[in-house]
């Protein structure tokens, strides 16, 4: 190795301190509120977390984008990253929609993402299939 | 290898100096005497992301049958540059001074008006990191010197944080009347 490609393998490790950061979500669920008159077979936890996607492939984790998640009539806010119990019914899922927006560069963007149950029938056996998956990332581009 | 490394380092220098010979008989740009203009910003947003400002030069040309290189200048022309948040109305030639983000940043139009023409020309903000990035010389070492200078690089650029990219609209800008688009 010459010392020219010497000194870029050191620089690496610099150049990586600049990377971005990661954040855990709160310990505690946020739940989605429950349809009115119908009964909860199980609560399964979603983490949705938000990155800004830039060029070349870097990735950005974002603990500032604000969120709302929909399903039916019921919704919630939190800000990301944010773990949302969701209230499971016997019968059909439904697919959920998470919208998020966040101040980047001089404006306010937004973006959504849909969730689609991987599991068309709910049924009431806990150890059968998620019906949602564990996590959602929803992307701004640069 | 030291010797093909010297070959390609001159053959740099030549470019170079080819380069500066060849600016040299391209067009004369007349001085710009008005102070640098600030741009207004239409929304708080806009303003209180700017991370710093950079200066930009705007240019009004009348292109000639010749090419490109015997465009000429022509001064005095009513433009305008509509950013996300901001705008600004000059006559070219202006510096102006345009604001700089980071984690991202939108396109600007300018718009110049000359007699019955209309010209548009939409400025897109640089990367200023993932220039800087790419700038770097990886030529020593040989192939595997190359090699690993790009593989740096490119482990750089993917690990970076988007977050702190910056971004910045060009030094020049040059809006040609006249041209087939």
């Amino acid at each position: 190795m010459t010392v020219r490609s010497a000194r870029l393998a050191v620089a690496l490790p610099v150049i990586l301190a600049a990377c971005a950061t990661n954040y855990d979500p709160p310990d505690s669920v946020l739940p989605l509120p429950s349809k009115p008159g119908k009964s909860v077979l199980r609560t399964e936890p979603v983490t949705v977390s938000a990155f800004l996607a830039g060029t070349a492939g870097s990735l950005a984790e974002l603990n500032t984008a604000e969120c709302q998640l929909v399903r039916g009539g019921q919704s919630v806010r939190f800000t990301t990253p944010m773990t949302v119990g969701v209230p499971l019914y016997e019968g059909p899922a439904q697919k959920m929609t998470v919208t998020c927006s966040a101040v980047l560069g001089p404006r306010t963007r937004k973006t959504a993402v849909e969730i689609e149950p991987e599991v068309v029938e709910v049924d009431a056996n806990p150890s059968s299939k998620r019906i949602y998956p564990a996590s959602v990332s929803v992307r701004f581009s640069q | 290898m030291l010797f093909q490394e010297r070959r390609i380092e001159m053959r740099f220098s030549f470019s170079l100096v080819v380069l500066v010979l060849a600016l040299a008989g391209c067009v004369k740009y007349s001085e710009i005497t008005t102070p640098p203009q600030s741009v207004n910003f239409t929304s708080k947003t806009a303003q209180e992301a700017a991370s710093g400002f950079s200066e930009m030069q705007v240019r009004t040309l009348v292109s000639t049958a010749k090419g490109s290189k015997d465009d000429k200048e022509v001064l005095a022309v009513r433009c305008t540059i509509k950013g996300t948040g901001f705008g600004a109305s000059f006559v070219t030639p202006a510096k102006i001074t345009m604001p700089t983000y980071v984690g991202t940043a939108d396109p600007v139009t300018v718009t110049c008006k000359k007699d019955k023409e209309t010209k548009q020309v939409e400025v897109k903000p640089i990367n200023m990191t993932l220039a800087r990035l790419n700038q770097g010389t990886v030529s020593g070492g040989g192939l595997l010197g190359v090699a690993i200078g790009a593989a740096v690089k490119g482990i750089a650029k993917a690990a970076r944080d988007p977050l702190k990219d910056e971004f910045e609209y060009p030094i020049s800008v040059r809006v040609v009347f006249g041209q087939v688009e």
